[in-house]
């Protein structure tokens, strides 16, 4: 997981409702500190969905092909 | 030593060399279980008869000389995010009490493949959303938190419970309990591993990985769950650490943490200094901006992926779960893109360190474990932090940008607790981490079982 604003304090419970109010106070902080990104100058960039091990892989595969190269000619 | 003391790669050349069979090494682990785990309750199934049958059939393949490899008879445990055919995956949860795997998951079939015999199934702070898995005690302390999210994983490793293990890490939770139960943990980097049939918290920030007694241990781990063509991320490591550069961040990760753990981890560094590695101050880039960009990343991912469990069944929920889960339908998508592209452009900062260094070496948590209930931590300055995100603050960067971590032992607090140190390094650089991480191991032995369970 994991950050979690409010600290666990037992297992887990059978819950009525969820308080509203305690709803409201967790999602308030939660937006809070997400709030820090407006502070944040991103201008064009675009977003990331999930990171791509197959893009590095590549560009890892093509540099090392590339150094061997070299080194062949060298 | 008895067999369940045995780490991962003394059991395998035992079993491999004819002096140790899985029969053998399994009953000694689930006698072990039987005997601590009334109180450590690491695990929410035992599945002992199929273990046994496990174990008798990879006995039988031996001996007519069909070994499969270094897993082959080795009992594992596995969270209960993770899909076992013929088991609940419950996730630590009422939400999922009847539920049953028609199917193994990936990494399931993957170490099923390789010979391993799985043990059972261990608790998860419920859903993976929370740091502490507080229904499992600590093996080290039973006051203690035993971490999480996969709580139940790390303390059955250390306490001989299960050979090894796999949990999963969307924001430390593999990392932050080896880190407080004196086990090694292995954040992958993000994709190698499959994560199909794995229960999902935040699907653009999860991670499956093992969770073993040493790093020498994660080794073959990685390689067999990576499948028949492991990326260069999960060759078998080489060489020592001489001559590489391990960056030491002077900026986040030694901020708020106790002076037991720095101390721990500045002579960590000391000893990798004197093994041959050469120590580069770093700075941390947008250190400012990485608990906004997790909660704006896992929040409503938690909450879309929870979605149709919140109309028919939120009232089976723990209270704590569900007001974050209620929370995160407040997050607007703006929020969400916005942290989106934060995240390209953390990696983009982070990939650009690694252009200096090929490692980077700092605490996996800023404290040892807490007492259970304990809800904040007061730092000098007067700074108050939840317990929660103490323990995520420095394992987040390495699952917002995908790179691996690897966590292990560097030794113990005052209070005889363990202390963890994480190599993070470039995308898929496993390889370089357990490299540096079994030179120290080496170099400075292995933590022995916690002294607490034997008393």
């Amino acid at each position: 997981m994991d950050a979690a604003p409010p600290a666990p304090t037992g297992p887990p419970a059978p819950a009525q409702a969820a308080p509203l109010d305690e709803v409201a106070a967790t999602a308030r902080h939660i937006r809070t500190v997400i709030s820090a990104l407006h502070a944040l100058d991103l201008g064009d960039t675009p977003p990331a969905p999930t990171y791509d091990a197959t893009f590095d892989s590549t560009h890892e595969a093509t540099c090392s092909a590339r150094q061997e190269e070299t080194d062949a000619a060298v | 030593m008895r067999p369940y003391e045995l780490t991962l790669a003394d059991a395998s050349a035992a079993i491999a060399a004819g002096e140790l069979s899985p029969v053998e090494l399994t009953a000694s682990v689930l006698a072990r279980a039987g005997t601590v785990d009334g109180h450590l309750n690491a695990y929410v199934t035992v599945a002992e008869d199929a273990a046994l049958l496990a174990a008798t059939q990879a006995e039988r393949e031996i001996s007519a000389g069909r070994y499969r490899g270094p897993l082959h008879g080795i009992p594992v445990a596995l969270k209960d995010l993770i899909d076992v055919a013929g088991l609940p995956t419950t996730a630590s949860s009422r939400v999922r009490a009847h539920h049953m795997a028609a199917a193994d998951a990936a990494v399931t079939a993957r170490l099923r493949d390789a010979g391993a015999v799985v043990l059972g199934k261990t608790h998860t702070h419920e859903f993976a959303y929370g740091l502490t898995t507080p229904q499992t005690r600590n093996a080290w302390a039973p006051d203690r938190v035993a971490g999480g999210s996969s709580g139940g994983s790390a303390v059955a490793v250390a306490s001989g419970s299960a050979t090894f293990a796999l949990g999963t890490d969307t924001g430390g939770s593999i990392r932050v309990p080896a880190a407080l139960n004196g086990v090694v943990g292995l954040k992958p980097t993000y994709d190698l591993l499959p994560r199909h049939g794995v229960v999902p918290l935040s699907w653009s920030l999860d991670h499956v990985g093992p969770l073993t007694r040493t790093v020498r241990d994660a080794e073959p781990v990685l390689a067999a769950l990576a499948g028949p063509r492991p990326p260069s991320g999960a060759r078998k490591p080489t060489a020592g650490p001489a001559g590489m550069r391990i960056g030491v961040p002077r900026t986040y990760y030694f901020d708020h943490v106790t002076p037991e753990v720095e101390a721990a981890v500045r002579t960590a560094l000391t000893h990798l200094r004197e093994l041959g590695a050469v120590l580069v101050d770093v700075d941390i880039p947008m250190t400012e901006y990485v608990q906004a960009v997790q909660w704006g990343l896992m929040v409503p991912e938690a909450t879309a992926q929870h979605e149709p469990t919140l109309r028919s069944s939120s009232h089976l929920y723990g209270p704590d779960v569900r007001v974050l889960l209620e929370a995160g339908k407040h997050v607007p998508a703006g929020d969400y893109l916005r942290a989106q592209r934060a995240r390209t452009l953390m990696r983009a900062s982070w990939r650009r360190l690694f252009d200096e260094v090929d490692a980077i070496a700092a605490p996996t948590v800023p404290t040892t474990a807490t007492r259970a209930g304990q809800d904040t931590i007061e730092w000098p300055g007067g700074i108050t932090e939840t317990v929660s995100d103490a323990y995520v603050r420095l394992s987040a960067p390495a699952n917002i940008t995908g790179m691996p971590s690897l966590s292990l032992p560097v030794g113990l607090d005052a209070a005889g607790l363990p202390i963890g140190m994480q190599l993070i390094g470039p995308p898929l650089a496993e390889t370089t981490l357990l490299r540096i991480g079994r030179a120290y191991e080496e170099a400075r032995g292995v933590i022995p079982l916690p002294a607490a369970l034997e008393a």
